[in-house]
């Protein structure tokens, strides 16, 4: 094999390694928003802002408690649950379909108002940061940041990006495993199908949504601190992820929760390809068409079932 | 009005219900009562104001300006027209809806399941499964099978199914025959006999005077929101029951005391 | 379209006048505010993001489509500007539309293929030649690098094949949230590749230089705000506009219908984007620098959405109010505190929340609500809050334990629901209005009824037909009208209440008939206070041989057996108040009570209801059943009473008033403190007119001593509490002088004093005196804030000499002196307003005059100022806007007297003024011979002599000539006055004069004066006739 020949193949593999990588880290970042916007149909617009909230949190923890940042996810995980029942227990179900109607207001606007909320949200979380934090970009100090995987020595892959994969498809695994055989599971999965009468199996809708939106925050606090790990971030950073965890979730399929990590992995390649080819800034915009192309040809997403 | 039996109350006492959708009205002071153990079937026109009925008793029409009721509802003496449904369930009543509305995502068996969330359910859970089985033969060697590739009938014995798993004391059955084939229907009915003779008491709303009248041991006919005639299917007789479904009589309360 | 209060109020000419104004303050603000004002620089910002609202609230609040990309324009207009001004040269006022135009053609670049999908053949075509187009720009660059306006070939690339892609792609297809991420993607998209663009200055923008003064921009701020507002109401009330807001509501149903889906929202699309780029232009303009991140930042949505739903999405005025709240939480608040942007975030959510219809529809609830306690609970209610509270509250809310929730005392006539709109008993219609709805509020379950008109005499009835409907005609006022009914019964509680009526010791019986005649008495109530038969009814009959006790008794057992059925229970009494009634034709605008003192003894049980005593409306029930003649005994109260039980502790009196004479009152009785309080707050409201006619054709009133208090009269038992107590007057004259005539004659016939008083002390010749004090007063100051007379007004130097002046509508009108009487040493022109309201609607000023009293002037003097009352008023007319030349006079008691005075003056001689300024005279009760009250209970005061009497008795100046003069009084009146008037008048046309008397009969010497209130009574049309004859002059 001739020498360019051999180098355009090692330059498209890496590209391809670490699109995957990439792909599991966007897949992280979109699985919480999978399961409010795919399970629930509810379209929170600070799910990114949660992320930046989990990583300034691992942030705080390990000012005071000089631990190994995985550790701090001891902590994360249970926090940002609490978050996120209380953010769909006492605001989001106040707005609901259900509840505007009950108020007679038109159901639009019950699919409006959570749009609206969670985007004056997302604009309170960034700036109550700033104000805690000032702006200057952060990062999570960790060993692995720079220590690669060698698999042949010239095709090698970043270690933090491996772990970052593994967990991603640790968590879709046992969130697939928690939807189909546990009570609560199915129950978030029935009041998905059908809201209005999961209630005749005794299921309390306005509970069932919280533990939904718990889980999907829980999970955008394992992103946050992955994510903390792995490049800077700002208290402004919020819609960045979100328009990430979007792309993702509109590529991979609307609930399909297996879909978000093809979704991510898909981002991720064409995302890593731009960037070779058109340069940097291409990256970020060869992502939007992506996301752009397939809305227009399939908006329920590749993978999801009929809508 | 059935002259209840004097010591125990009626399972369900219905009194003076008016329900709204926003500002029309489709129910005017319906009252009734079920006696524990029977088969009361509710007959009338399309719009009469049946399903609102039942959705009203298991509190899904407790919504707010979009649709509420006045007037009140009691099951074994206590009041639950104030009830969210979730609780109205964990008391014992449930209900078959209009459609069937099976959870699409899921398997036959996971739809079954889904049916016993409530806590005090969950311990027998394997038990009653059988059970639904065992009434439902057909559904047994389907159990994985995703409920949306079923024909109308299993979907139908599934959504039934479902609804026993909470075991409940009083089942609700609206509009069983929609588009069903006839000898489907009969079977079912069949199997709501056998259930009904399980000791569920059952109210089944039926747009067929005919069959409501063979299955039911009492029947009220609705007549654009108000109880029109109520009583012993065979002492009123089928005249006097299609008459009162068509607004042709205005009698008054056939049981009561004349004036 | 959600609730738009200023859209709705701003119609007609109050709209048209609003905006004038408002423009007009607008246009001249900033020359008042000098230049460089901070308050101009604040209404541009206000301006800019109005007009951003217009176009974010026209996608959203009308096309139902949620944008979150509207920056994309803010961004592409902005550099436009900059291009054209920085490297054009192009001056900026050219720029600004030009920089519009190009965003509302990008916007229509994105919207294009509105109905094609992306792949299908209606799209390729076009992408081709764009793509085609590409490259030839490609191979022209490659040839004369000159061309390239991109300055690098990457982002020459990348622009172009987005462009070419947004292009195809069919966004409008797109719903929710997808259209709502994907616009956010396209502005991220075009932004980052602006960010690269070196000719725009890359990362580091570019400025757009000018030299507009605040002012230029301020103006054109001004207009692109007016612009964007026609634009869209234009848009809105055309048929285009219809199609918006179907579009919004139901897409499929919109396309049914043959709109144009597709073509409404791309024109919605790109009027939005053109709207967007024209108030950026404006922006960047003041702020001069721009770069790409802070033109495409998504913030500017956050804006957008903040303005609209703030101000209430889906309205025209919305978004301005909006820009308002936007201004004053941006630019002021945030001077405090340093994160503007954090506070607009709260304040967004906090918006839905707690108004998700925004300020414009949270007025618009407010408007809607019935009262204003009622308001702030709808408002409330709409709140997100009032969800979360309603939760936890169900928790606690079981039932309070009683049974009855209500009760009301509503009156058994069909008039008020017949003839609402009848000035007399629109007040109790309303009543019944206000009594429905808190019924509503305390919903429940049953409605108990009790009517005094369904009569049974053997057994009690009760009806348990299930449902009752028919139409009945009322035998008493079949000719105002038939009544409809259709309600349901509770059968099941009836049926309790007749198994266990034999506890009370009665035989119950149900009636359940087709077609059983209802009494009127049910249907009213029933119509009234539940008009969509929400609740079923119980009905009792009034058994006639069942006492008030019993039926009290009643009551009980059946709110015993609505507890027994867990039942929620409102009480309804149906009856009148006082019984006795008009017999003839009355005009319903002037309906008054027919018994005489009716009003005084309604008046006594509703303050007994009010105060909640139990003991003493007891003791009262008696007294008033006789006196007033109360209907049925008032068993329909004693049904409130038995049923509410001890629950009972006030009442709230919606409405009281006469209705064809006899009393009636919509009452609400208090079951709690909080309204037993607001009911003795309010007391009795009472506007309609009230009268103490004494009916000639009532059978037992009391017919006023005619001659002489000596004469029997059946009086009704002397009322014991008459509160207004007799002044000792008749303190017999110490030194009666010596009578003046001889053989002990004082005055004609007269040998004593006692028998002078007797003819002339009005004041003992009425049974009950403070009743028509009380009466005067309360219409006098009904009658000013009705009239809004000027009072006090001076025409003679001393404190006393004052009149008030009670205006005609039209200009020039005739001007009538009104002389109060009180025998010269008491009242005042106040206690006589009420005289002026005949006339008054008859187009007459009215002047009431005030003079000083004896003993603190001679009678002389009171001459004298009333005379220089006239001469004031002919030299005043023309300013008081009447015609002096039509004065005409009129005066009760001492002031018919003093007309008869005035019409005996020479007043060309002493007074200079026109023979005949008096037109015309109308002395009421007058007294034109002084001489008999020197012997009187009155000397004492008046101090008369020869002279004085002598001076000042009409009877003896009848002069040469007069105009025409009336002389009347009450029929009821004694026999001296009579005597008085018939003398003068005798005098009067011996002396070739004009006068004619007018018989008032069955009045008394007070009563006489209430026909003042009526222009068509008797006197008024008299006093008024006499006008119109002297209109010659």
């Amino acid at each position: 094999m001739n020498e360019d020949l051999y180098w355009t193949f090692i330059d498209i593999a890496n590209g391809l390694l670490s699109g995957v990588m990439l792909g599991g880290y966007y897949a992280i970042i979109a699985i919480g928003l999978a399961l409010t916007f795919g399970v629930m149909r509810l379209v929170n617009l600070a799910h990114g802002d949660m992320l930046v909230l989990a990583a300034y949190l691992a942030v705080l923890v390990l000012q005071f408690v000089p631990i190994s940042p995985f550790i701090t996810l001891a902590l994360v995980i249970p926090v940002m649950f609490g978050v996120g029942y209380a953010l769909q227990r006492f605001l989001l179900n106040a707005i609901s379909v259900q509840s505007m109607e009950r108020k007679g207001m038109s159901a639009g606007f019950g699919l409006m108002s959570p749009i609206l909320v969670t985007f004056g949200l997302s604009i309170v979380i960034a700036h109550a940061l700033l104000g805690g934090f000032a702006s200057d970009a952060r990062i999570i100090r960790n060993a692995l940041s720079y220590s690669a995987v060698r698999l042949t020595e010239d095709l090698n892959l970043s270690t933090l990006r491996l772990i970052f994969f593994v967990i991603a498809v640790a968590i879709l695994v046992a969130l697939h495993l928690f939807l189909r055989r546990t009570h609560a599971g199915r129950a978030i999965r029935a009041s998905a199908d059908d809201a209005e009468i999961a209630p005749l199996m005794g299921i309390a809708t306005p509970k069932i949504n919280a533990l939904a939106s718990g889980i999907a925050i829980a999970i955008a606090g394992v992103a946050g601190v992955m994510v903390g790990m792995s490049r800077t971030f700002q208290p402004f950073d919020g819609p960045v992820f979100l328009l990430v965890a979007f792309g993702v979730v509109i590529v991979g399929g609307l609930g399909s929760i297996v879909g978000s990590l093809v979704g991510g992995v898909l981002l991720g390649i064409t995302q890593v390809l731009a960037g070779t080819y058109f340069g940097p800034s291409a990256q970020l915009v060869a992502g939007y068409i992506l996301i752009l192309f397939v809305l227009a040809v399939r908006p329920q997403g590749l993978f999801a079932r009929r809508r | 009005m059935s002259i209840s039996a004097p010591d125990q109350p009626a399972l369900l006492t219905v009194r003076g219900l008016s329900a709204y959708y926003g500002e029309s009205r489709a129910l005017y002071g319906v009252g009734f009562t079920v006696e524990k153990g029977t088969i009361h079937s509710i007959v009338g026109a399309n719009g009469a104001g049946k399903s609102t009925l039942l959705r009203a008793i298991v509190g899904m029409m407790n919504r707010g300006r979009a649709a509420h009721t006045a007037g009140s509802i009691e099951f074994r003496g206590r009041r639950i027209d104030a009830l969210p449904t979730e609780e109205i369930v964990g008391l014992g009543v449930t209900m078959v809806p209009e459609g069937r509305r099976l959870f699409a995502s899921m398997s036959v068996e996971e739809n079954l399941v889904c049916g016993a969330f409530l806590p005090r359910c969950r311990a027998a859970l394997g038990e009653t499964l059988e059970t639904v089985y065992s009434l439902f033969p057909r559904l047994a060697d389907r159990r994985q099978q995703p409920v949306s590739q079923m024909s109308g009938g299993e979907q139908q014995m599934v959504a039934i199914g479902r609804a026993l798993m909470s075991s409940p004391e009083l089942i609700l059955l609206d509009e069983l025959s929609l588009g069903l084939a006839p000898i489907v229907v009969d079977q079912i009915y069949e199997r709501i006999a056998a259930i009904n003779r399980r000791g569920v008491t059952c109210i089944v709303i039926e747009q067929d005077t005919e069959r409501a009248m063979r299955v039911a041991t009492a029947v009220s006919v609705l007549l654009e929101g108000r109880v029109v005639l109520e009583g012993d299917p065979d002492e009123l007789g089928r005249e006097r029951v299609s008459a009162a479904y068509f607004g042709l009589e205005t009698a008054g309360k056939a049981a009561g005391p004349g004036g | 379209m959600l609730g738009g209060f200023l859209d709705r109020w701003l119609t007609g000419w109050r709209a048209k006048a609003l905006v004038g104004i408002g423009l007009v303050v607008l246009i001249l603000l900033p020359p008042v505010l000098g230049a460089n004002s901070y308050v101009t620089q604040l209404l541009l910002t206000l301006f800019v993001f109005a007009v951003f609202g217009h176009a974010w609230n026209l996608l959203a609040g009308y096309c139902g489509l949620l944008s979150f990309g509207n920056q994309v324009y803010v961004g592409i207009a902005g550099f436009t500007m900059g291009i054209l001004v920085y490297y054009g040269g192009v001056h900026v006022w050219v720029a600004l539309p030009i920089a519009g135009l190009v965003s509302a053609a990008f916007a229509y670049l994105l919207a294009i293929p509105v109905r094609a999908s992306l792949i299908g053949p209606a799209v390729l075509k076009p992408v081709a030649i764009g793509v085609a187009v590409w490259i030839g720009y490609e191979i022209l660059v490659f040839y004369d690098p000159w061309w390239d306006v991109f300055g690098d070939p990457y982002v020459r690339r990348v622009m172009i094949l987005l462009i070419i892609f947004l292009g195809a792609m069919p966004l409008l297809t797109l719903e929710g949230a997808y259209f709502a991420v994907a616009t956010w993607l396209i502005a991220a998209a075009v932004g980052t590749v602006f960010n690269e663009w070196k000719l725009v200055g890359a990362g580091g923008g570019m400025r757009i230089p000018s030299s507009v003064t605040l002012e230029e921009m301020y103006y054109v701020g001004l207009i692109l705000l007016v612009f964007a507002t026609w634009i869209i109401r234009a848009l809105l009330n055309s048929r285009i506009g219809l199609a918006l807001t179907a579009v919004r509501d139901d897409p499929e149903a919109a396309g049914t219908v043959g709109v144009d889906v597709a073509k409404v929202k791309l024109l919605a699309f790109v009027l939005s984007g053109g709207l967007t780029g024209l108030a950026a232009s404006l922006y960047f303009i003041e702020a001069v620098s721009l770069t790409p991140p802070s033109a495409f930042t998504v913030f500017w949505s956050a804006y957008f959405v903040f303005v609209v739903v703030a101000g209430g999405m889906g309205s025209l005025s919305g978004p301005i109010v909006g820009a308002l709240i936007f201004v004053v939480i941006d630019r002021l608040l945030s001077g405090w505190l340093d994160q503007p942007l954090l506070i607009l975030g709260l304040a967004s959510v906090a918006v839905i929340l707690v108004l998700p219809r925004g300020v414009i529809g949270a007025v618009d609830v407010l408007r809607r609500s019935r009262d204003a306690r009622s308001a702030w609970r709808d408002l409330f209610e709409a709140t997100a809050l009032a969800d979360l509270i309603g939760r936890l509250g169900r928790r606690r809310r079981g039932r309070n334990g009683n049974t009855v929730v209500a009760a009301y005392l509503v009156p058994g006539t069909p008039l008020p629901l017949l003839r609402p709109e009848a000035p007399g008993w629109k007040a109790l219609f309303e009543g019944c209005e206000a009594a429905a709805r808190s019924l509503e509020k305390a919903r429940p379950d049953v409605l108990l009824v009790y009517s005094t008109q369904w009569v049974a005499v053997l057994d009690q009835l009760w009806q348990t037909r299930p449902r009752v409907r028919g139409i009945h005609v009322d035998e008493n006022w079949h000719a105002f009208g038939d009544l409809a009914y259709d309600f349901d019964i509770d059968a099941e509680l009836a049926q309790a209440c007749i198994d266990q009526s034999d506890d009370v010791g009665v035989r119950s019986k149900p009636v359940n008939y087709d077609r059983f005649p209802i009494d009127t008495g049910t249907i009213v109530a029933a119509n009234l206070l539940n008009p969509e038969s929400r609740w079923p009814l119980a009905v009792a009959s009034n058994n006639l041989y069942h006492d008030g006790a019993l039926t009290g008794r009643l009551a009980a057992l059946a709110v015993q057996c609505a507890a027994d059925q867990n039942k929620r229970v409102a009480l309804i009494g149906v009856g009148g108040l006082s019984g006795a009634v008009h017999r003839r034709e009355i005009d319903p605008a002037e309906d008054s009570f027919a018994g005489d003192a009716d009003d005084h003894w309604n008046r006594r049980l509703l303050d007994a209801l009010i105060a909640g005593d139990a003991a003493q409306l007891r003791a009262l029930l008696p007294d008033y059943a006789e006196n007033a003649r109360g209907d049925m005994g008032m068993k329909h109260l004693e049904w409130l009473l038995g049923g509410m039980g001890a629950q009972w502790c006030g009442a709230y009196v919606h409405a009281y008033g006469p209705v064809w004479g006899s009393g009636a009152a919509v009452v609400e009785l208090a079951l709690d403190e909080r309204l037993a309080r607001r009911g003795r707050a309010r007391g009795i409201p009472v506007e309609a007119k009230r009268r103490l006619t004494v009916s000639a054709d009532a059978p037992d009133v009391p017919a006023t001593a005619s001659a002489g208090r000596a004469a029997p009269a059946p009086k009704p038992a002397a009322p014991a509490h008459t509160a207004v107590a007799t002044a000792p007057r008749r303190a017999s004259v110490a030194a009666a002088p010596a009578a003046a005539a001889g053989n002990g004659v004082l005055y004609r016939n007269f040998r004593t004093q006692a028998e002078i008083d007797a003819q002339y002390d009005v004041e003992a010749s009425v049974e009950n005196f403070g009743i028509y004090v009380e009466f005067f007063l309360s219409n006098s100051e009904r009658v000013r804030r009705k009239l809004k007379p000027e009072l006090d007004i001076a025409y003679g130097p001393t404190a006393a000499e004052h009149l008030d002046l009670y205006p005609a509508r039209a200009p020039d009108a005739p001007l009538h002196l009104f002389i109060h009487g009180g025998y010269w040493h008491s009242l005042s022109s106040k206690e006589f307003s009420f005289v002026a309201e005949g006339l008054a609607e008859a187009g007459v000023a009215v002047a009431v005059l005030n003079y000083d009293l004896c003993p603190n002037v001679t009678m002389t003097e009171i001459v004298r100022q009333n005379r220089a009352a006239v001469k004031w008023l002919y030299g005043n007319a023309r300013r008081l806007n009447c015609d002096p030349d039509r004065i005409s006079v009129s005066g009760h008691s001492a002031g018919g007297h003093l007309t008869a005075m005035l019409m005996a003056t020479d007043w060309a001689g002493a007074w200079g003024l026109p023979r005949d300024v008096v037109k015309s005279g109308c002395a009421i009760s007058g007294l034109f011979d002084l001489a008999p009250f020197e012997h009187s209970w009155l000397q004492p005061k008046l101090k008369l002599d020869a002279g004085e009497i002598e001076r000042n008795s009409p009877i003896r100046h009848i002069p040469a000539a007069a105009g025409p003069l009336i002389v009347t009084l009450g029929g009821g009146e004694s026999a001296e006055f009579h005597r008085q008037s018939q003398d003068f008048l005798a005098a009067w046309t011996r002396a070739g004069l004009k006068g004619a008397y007018l018989d008032l009969p069955g009045l008394n010497h007070f009563t006489v004066l209430e026909g003042y209130m009526d222009r068509r009574s008797p006197l008024s049309s008299a006093i008024l006739r006499q006008i119109e004859e002297t209109r010659g002059g």
